[in-house]
């Protein structure tokens, strides 16, 4: 790694998750961060603050009395035309949930950045995606990454496609697993992101010359219409999301997409999963491919809007599919699992879908686990979730 | 039916698709919701509650305010006949009660009343419009006293006033030294008031049990004031000439008297006690306190104390006299501890040893002269209630002097008195108090001790209007609107309407969702919330 040439307008470096995440916010320059802290994700906005007490951030930085109120004054600051950012985890993405439907709802553009960690009780820091699943019914996109890069590219494109879309964005690392852990990564130049992402332009704010209320009362026929708007441009932003990973590629040269095929086109066991463990997954399934087994991997970074069309074609010949879950939701499964049996629903053909709860908790996922749970497939149920 | 799927197109429209209003939202008539309404209403003042003579203090502070001082004397006289007096001594029961208290400082308005009462004395009280046939007598010319007569003479009945001393004002003139009632105030404000009003003050008239009832067949009404000037001694002191009853010595200092003796022990922890020392200090003598309880429990005035401890006047707490034994020159008391017990205070083991001229006694005032009673002759004072304040007596005179006002078919306009200030003290100051700006506490000035013990000066030299305007515009004007905007503020349907005076404040039902806001951030406690039925 330490021979690849930073490419021009990026500059090479090693950063926590958590400052991959700050420096990717700072670069968006966000004008108002409100923030309350929590493990795992303290970091970014520690850094955010120092950036700002330093100078080289011109935020207004508010630190709130509560997850709540972080939320609302970002609330206030995007309803007034500014672009805005926070951080959160676990219980305090929980304390937010209100405030997550405001923003939807209200059709305003924010970027929220989630170090997953799982929910009390008993107290647990450690990584477990039931705090954002949880929240997956808000009218937020969610994209789940593998790599510090990944989350700094991710901040930066969430405010690309939130602006265009007028609905909000939560970017989702693994607590500690990512938040606290080193990587090599490439820092685009501010000049670079500015002209990739400018500023915001608010269609339309609180403004005292032109006065209009936002949010107010609405009849039950005007509720719905909205509702169904939402619905609407929530779906129609896969295709904004397309034109923001092109638009990415040609400014920083890194390509994402909402789905990503790791392995042979004829791969009869796939396995599923998203966030930092598809390291891990890769790594075990590339032992097991040269063992002579026929398998591949689905990294999926899109949770909402649900990439259905895109997993149904990538699905088509496959046996079965292997659903690796951090989360679950009680008396019905893997919360993931759920998902992608809820979009193979139509497909003729549709590959054996089997439910594993692999890790809760920040319990740990060894590749040795992952090459037993291929080998040992056939035993598994493809009706009841699977626990170890 | 539409369905929506992924190939769905986003038109600049739908980003529109938000819900905002550019219209008014006044069509939600989100009054309809509530189940609550707010009602303005004014109501009492907790000062005035507390206040012996209900004297209406937030519109007097209102007054001088707004540069009015005159007008605030003729509403204070309504109530208070002489505020110089009152102003000098009384403790400000309204400050115990002042909901300012909450904020920084209670309103200091024994020094507003006494800059009026001061003015006052410039200011001719005001003659009836038409004299009354009806005649009454007042026994006894102290605070009580004083007070019948005047708000009997105000509405035209003439008034014999029978003081049995050489001059007016009982406790006022005999019982409180110098130092807190200048002898020239007081005669100026008594002269000030006699002059005005047609009250005919006989000094030097004793007037015996006997004579009670011919006095009464000679007038309409007869008030009896004559005030607890009993001086007896508990059993183990009578007879004894080295012992003098404290009340009896404050007299004879007051009198202009200087007793000869140079060391004293005054025992007791009342303001007769305090008084007595202090006065005893100023007059060069060495004064000791004995009492038999904690100096918190002392039931003198808070300042008074203060007061006397800064003096140097020493106090020694929770002690009796176990002995007392006559010496070459004097008294020798042997003082042992006071244990204070369910049943009482029992004699605990010996403490110091304290060498005396004399011993004071000021504990215990009772009735010299006893009077027949008789239904239709008006007791006022502390010869009815026992040993109280000026302020009080003053407000059981107006009260009898109502009482018969009343028989006459006259109603006064002065509001009701005398309500037990501690009521008005268990009632909780309004909550929206700590919305308001506080500000430097600040306490009246006093002349330092090693200076005011010398003479018989005032310790507080009078207030000035600069003092007096700004310790007035603290009063918060509780009970009434002052349209100081802050339901308007806080008003989250905007359904207050605040017009520049109190009487433009008003809610807007058809907007007021009833959530009570308004009420509780009212630092005046104008606003009250009423279930709608």
């Amino acid at each position: 790694m330490d021979t690849v040439q930073a490419p021009s307008g990026q500059t090479r470096d090693m950063l926590l998750g958590s400052d991959a995440v700050a420096w990717g916010a700072r670069l968006c320059r966000p004008d108002v961060i409100a923030a309350y802290p929590i493990t795992p994700q303290t970091h970014i906005i520690e850094t955010l603050s120092g950036m700002v007490d330093g100078g080289e951030l011109s935020s207004e930085y508010i630190k709130a009395e509560s997850e709540m109120s972080a939320l609302a004054a970002c609330y206030g600051a995007v309803a007034s035309g500014s672009r805005s950012f926070t951080a959160t985890s676990s219980h305090g993405l929980a304390l937010m949930h209100e405030m997550l439907h405001w923003f939807s709802g209200s059709r305003f553009p924010m970027v929220l950045v989630n170090a997953n960690r799982a929910l009390g009780a008993p107290w647990n820091i450690w990584t477990d995606q039931g705090d954002s699943l949880s929240q997956r019914d808000t009218g937020w996109l969610q994209i789940y990454c593998e790599t510090a890069q990944e989350a700094l590219d991710s901040t930066i494109l969430a405010y690309w496609v939130s602006e265009r879309i007028m609905l909000p964005v939560m970017v989702m690392i693994d607590g500690f697993i990512l938040s606290h852990t080193m990587e090599q990564l490439m820092i685009p130049d501010q000049e670079r992101v500015d002209a990739f992402l400018p500023r915001y332009e608010a269609p339309y704010r609180l403004d005292t010359e032109n006065p209009l209320s936002f949010g107010a009362a609405a009849t039950p026929d005007n509720f719905y219409e909205l509702r169904k708007a939402l619905a609407k441009t929530m779906r129609a932003s896969l295709r904004t999301l397309e034109q923001g990973y092109a638009d990415f590629r040609d400014h920083f040269g890194r390509s994402y997409a909402n789905l990503i095929w790791d392995g042979p086109e004829d791969a009869d066991t796939v396995l599923l999963c998203s966030g930092a463990v598809t390291g891990t997954v890769r790594t075990a399934l590339e032992e097991l491919r040269r063992q002579g087994h026929r398998t591949a991997l689905i990294k999926l970074r899109l949770v909402r809007p649900f990439p259905r069309d895109e997993l149904m074609a990538m699905l088509s010949g496959v046996r079965r599919l292997i659903v690796l879950n951090r989360a679950v939701s009680f008396g019905a499964g893997g919360t993931l699992t759920q998902e992608v049996r809820s979009a193979l629903f139509t497909m003729p053909d549709a590959p054996a879908v089997i439910d594993v709860i692999a890790s809760l908790g920040g319990k740990e996922i060894f590749p040795e686990t992952i090459r037993e749970l291929v080998l040992e497939a056939d035993q598994l149920s493809e009706r009841e979730s699977n626990w170890f | 039916m539409e369905a929506i799927n992924q190939e769905c197109v986003i038109a600049p429209g739908d980003l529109r698709e938000a819900p905002i209003s550019s219209t008014t939202t006044a069509t939600n008539l989100t009054g309809s919701w509530k189940f609550f309404r707010p009602e303005i209403a004014e109501s009492g003042s907790p000062c005035s509650e507390a206040c012996p003579l209900a004297n209406d203090i937030r519109s007097i502070a209102d007054l001088v305010h707004r540069g009015q001082p005159e007008e605030a004397l003729r509403i204070l006289r309504r109530t208070n006949p002489l505020p110089a007096v009152t102003g000098r001594v009384c403790p400000g029961f309204c400050r115990q009660s002042c909901n300012r208290a909450q904020l920084d400082q209670s309103v200091l308005v024994p020094r507003l009343e006494r800059y009026l009462g001061d003015l006052g004395l410039e200011r001719p009280y005001p003659t009836p419009d038409a004299m009354r046939a009806e005649r009454a007598a007042v026994i006894g010319s102290g605070p009580a006293g004083i007070s019948a007569a005047y708000h009997l003479a105000r509405q035209g009945i003439r008034v014999v006033l029978y003081e049995e001393r050489s001059a007016p004002g009982g406790m006022l003139a005999y019982g409180i030294p110098e130092y807190r009632l200048p002898r020239a105030i007081l005669r100026a404000e008594l002269d000030n008031l006699l002059a005005g009003l047609p009250i005919e003050l006989e000094t030097e008239r004793r007037i015996t049990p006997e004579q009670l009832m011919t006095l009464r067949q000679e007038h309409d009404f007869l008030f009896c004031g004559p005030g607890l000037w009993g001086t007896s001694l508990p059993g183990e002191f009578a007879g004894n000439p080295k012992v003098r009853h404290g009340l009896e010595l404050l007299e004879t200092i007051n009198s202009g008297h200087v007793p000869p003796e140079s060391r004293f022990v005054v025992v007791g922890g009342g303001n007769v006690a305090l008084d007595t020392a202090r006065c005893l200090r100023r007059l060069g003598k060495e004064a000791s306190i004995v009492y038999r309880r904690t100096r918190s429990q002392m039931p003198a005035y808070a300042e008074e104390i203060r007061q006397a401890l800064d003096e140097g006047v020493p106090v020694l707490e929770e002690r009796l006299i176990g002995r007392m034994e006559e010496t070459d020159g004097g008294l020798e008391l042997r003082l042992a501890r006071a244990v204070q017990t369910d049943g009482g205070i029992e004699q605990g083991e010996p403490m110091e040893r304290l060498e005396t001229d004399i011993v004071v006694p000021a504990v215990g005032q009772t009735r010299d002269a006893v009077f027949p009673e008789d239904p239709s002759v008006f007791l006022i004072g502390d010869y009815r209630d026992g040993a109280g304040n000026v302020a009080r007596a003053m407000a059981s005179g107006r009260q009898a002097a109502e009482r018969a006002l009343a028989s006459c078919g006259l109603n006064t306009e002065t509001p009701a008195s005398s309500r037990e200030s501690e009521n008005a003290r268990d009632r909780a100051a309004p909550w929206g108090i700590c919305l308001l700006q506080p500000e430097t506490p600040c306490e009246p000035p006093e002349t330092p001790p090693s200076e005011r013990t010398k003479d018989f000066r005032e310790v507080s030299p009078a207030p000035d209007s600069e003092e007096v305007a700004a310790l007035a515009s603290r009063c918060l004007q509780c009970g009434r609107c002052t349209a100081c905007g802050l339901c308007w503020f806080f008003c989250p349907d905007l359904a207050v309407q605040l017009g520049n005076s109190p009487q433009n404040v008003a809610i807007d039902a058809s907007y007021c969702k009833g959530c009570g806001i308004c009420a509780s951030v009212c630092p005046r406690g104008v606003i009250r919330m009423r279930e709608e039925v």
